[in-house]
Order: structure tokens, then sequence, then C-alpha cells
């Protein structure tokens, strides 16, 4: 009883994570900036999200699993930030579509 | 094969850490199959089979320069990381909802004295995951940052982050080699 | 409880789609390649939600491998040319570029 609330309390203020991520993009002037915000608000959201199903996980390789899923999108968010921006530094921010 | 592949007496390190990380990859193998798999899986012949195709993998394969990092240090990084990473997912959101929009991007120059390799490469993607801050590019040692709000005391906290990561690291450019007790 | 999951994956697919007004609209090139960032992380989460509330484990290994493939649609997006940079790279701090202590 004690986890599910924990557990819907953890999923909600990930979705907060979320929602800032996405005003984040839409509404941050420059592409870094966006990259910011959906870089690190997101990757928190779904580490609260991972925190909260952790807690109603079958077994200790669920959780681990879980845990490596995190990781990974945290690993390919920081990956992915760094490359969108140095690719947006080179290229300049109008590069011709192909 | 493991025979005719037996470096000369004058290495002996290196056959001890080609066992050293057949042993790593055995553990890891086996780890992962538990976790995507479960703890019924582990026994299968496939299983066995490809836990123990990876080790010989990792015996036959030549030896790569050893990772510096000390094992020590790893959960005090992490556990940093974490707390930066929630701190920086923090502060972006709070940014992001309120509605005055309290942003002052800019660009910000950083040389680090780290050496190329993983520190380095461990430095510019953490540095992604500090509050407010985004690496964007690498010049030689010299690091071009985007930064959130140009008033924050940047350099200070990319100061205390590379002295972290060097801490972490046995320094490569030592002349004494790193000896395994 | 599954109802609550449901709902959140919901709510994580309207993000999503707000986000595609941003990927849409650009102005940008790299506006459009966020979109494999917003894709990769509010996806893995819809996945784990739909993988707790419709008790299909499967879903979390899918998770794991749109987790791994991740990197690659980034890495795909961003070096789409493969070529070398541009002659007009504008250089940050030092008024010429130094190559020699790579």
């Amino acid at each position: 009883m004690i986890a599910n609330l924990l557990t819907i309390v953890l999923i909600l203020t990930g979705m907060v994570f979320f929602a800032a991520g996405t005003a984040g993009l839409l509404r941050f002037p420059d592409v870094y900036s966006r990259l910011h915000a959906l870089t690190k608000a997101d990757n928190v959201g779904l580490g609260l999200v991972v925190l909260g199903l952790m807690l109603q996980a079958g077994g200790p390789a669920d959780v681990v699993k879980l845990l490596l899923v995190w990781v990974l999108v945290l690993g390919a968010g920081t990956t992915a930030a760094h490359m969108v921006a140095q690719r947006t530094w080179t290229h300049g921010e109008f590069e011709s579509d192909r | 094969m493991a025979e005719s592949r037996t470096p000369p007496p004058a290495f002996p390190d290196r056959a001890r850490a080609r066992l050293k990380r057949a042993g790593w990859t055995l553990l890891g193998a086996a780890g992962l199959w538990w976790i995507l798999a479960g703890t019924s899986a582990l026994l299968e012949p496939l299983a066995l089979l490809a836990v123990i195709l990876a080790t010989a993998a990792s015996l036959a394969l030549p030896p790569g320069r050893p990772l510096a990092l000390r094992p020590r240090a790893v959960p005090g990084l992490v556990a940093c990381f974490l707390r930066a990473s929630f701190l920086g997912g923090v502060d972006v959101a709070r940014r992001a909802l309120d509605p005055r929009l309290p942003i002052a991007p800019a660009f910000v120059a950083y040389r680090s004295d780290l050496p190329h390799g993983p520190p380095l490469t461990l430095f510019m993607a953490v540095i992604s995951l500090l509050p407010g801050t985004l690496s964007v590019r690498l010049e030689g040692r010299l690091l071009t940052l985007h930064v959130l709000d140009r008033h924050a005391d940047t350099q200070t906290a990319l100061a205390d982050l590379e002295a972290r990561i060097r801490a972490a690291f046995d320094d490569p450019r030592a002349t004494h080699p790193r000896r395994t007790p | 409880m599954s109802l609550f999951y449901l709902a959140c994956a919901l709510f994580l697919l309207a993000t999503i789609l707000l986000g595609l007004i941003r990927v849409l609209r650009g102005p940008g090139s790299g506006d459009r390649m966020l979109a494999a960032q917003l894709f990769g992380t509010t996806g893995v989460t819809i996945l784990l939600l739909l993988g707790i509330a419709l008790g299909q484990s499967a879903l979390i290994d899918v998770a794991l491998v749109f987790a791994l493939l991740a990197v690659v649609a980034a890495v795909a997006f961003v070096r789409q040319h493969g070529l070398p940079e541009p002659a007009g790279t504008p250089v940050h701090q030092p008024p010429r570029r130094t190559r020699d202590d790579r």
C-alpha cells in the first residue's frame, strides 16, 4: 500500500519534469537552450518513473533491468545533446535540407 | 589457441591482465543474461554457450590499453553524477516553467588540463548533466560550453568536477607503471 | 493502478505531440534533430509504463532496445553527410585553430 502510494508520487513528479521539458522545448529561444531542457528535464523524469516502477518490480533482475534502461538513456541523452550542439556549432543553425 | 598466444615471460603482466579481463567478461555476460532472461534461463545450453564464447573471445583478442579508472573512486563519482543530474533537471525545469523565463544564455570557454581519452570524454559528457551547462565543442583542450545563466559561477563548478574526475583516474603521464596489488 | 499507468502514458504521448510542434516548425535543423531525443527518452518511458500497465514484461525489453537505438538514431541524424566540418566553422576563444595539441 505504501509502495503503491510512493510509486504514484514518484511517477507524478516525473510527469512534472516531462511537462517542464516540453515547455522548455517550446519556450526557450535558441537550439542550445532547448537541448538543455530536453536532455536534463526528461532524464530526471525518466529516472523518477524508473524509481517508481522499481518498487513494483517482480524481482531483482527486473530492478536491474530498469536501472540499465535508465543508464542507457542517460548516456544516450548526454551524447546526443553534445552531438547536436556540436553539429549546430559547426554547420550553423540553418543548414539547407537536402 | 591460448597456448600459441602465450606472451613471452618479459611481459608477465599482460597474461594476468588478459585473465582478469576474461573473468570480468564471464561475470558481465552471465549478469547480462540474468538481467535480460531471468534466473531460470541461466542454465540453458544457449546461455552457457554464449557466456563461454564471450569469455573465449576476450581471451583470444589482444589486450587493449587498461582503463586507468580507480575502482574505489567509482561509487563517489556515480553519486556525484546522480546528484548533479538531478539538480540539473530541477534547475532547468524551474526555468522552463517560470512564466518570466529567467534564462540568459551565453557561450563560455573553459581550458581543461585533463589528459585526452576517457577522462576528458567523461568530463565532456558529465558537463551536459550539470545544472545549466552543455558541452558544445572541444578544440585541443579548449572547451566551448553553452550556459543557461551567464551570471552563474560556472568556472568554479567545472573546476570542482574536473578535480573530482582527475582524482578518480590514474595519471597515464606518470612514469612508473601501474601495479595491481 | 494500471489505469493510473495508462493515464500517465497518455499524458506522455501528449507531451510528445506538443514537442512535435517544435520539430515541425524548426526553425533550425538542430531543432529537427531533437526529435530523436524526444522519442528516445519519452518513448522509453511510455513503453515502461505500458509494460507494467498491461502486464507485458516483454515491453521492458523493447524499451531497452529503444534506449540502445537512441544513440544510433542521434548519430545518424548528426553525421548524415559524413563530411569534414565546413571551412567557415566559428572558433570561440582563440582567433585561429590550434590543432597541434590534439
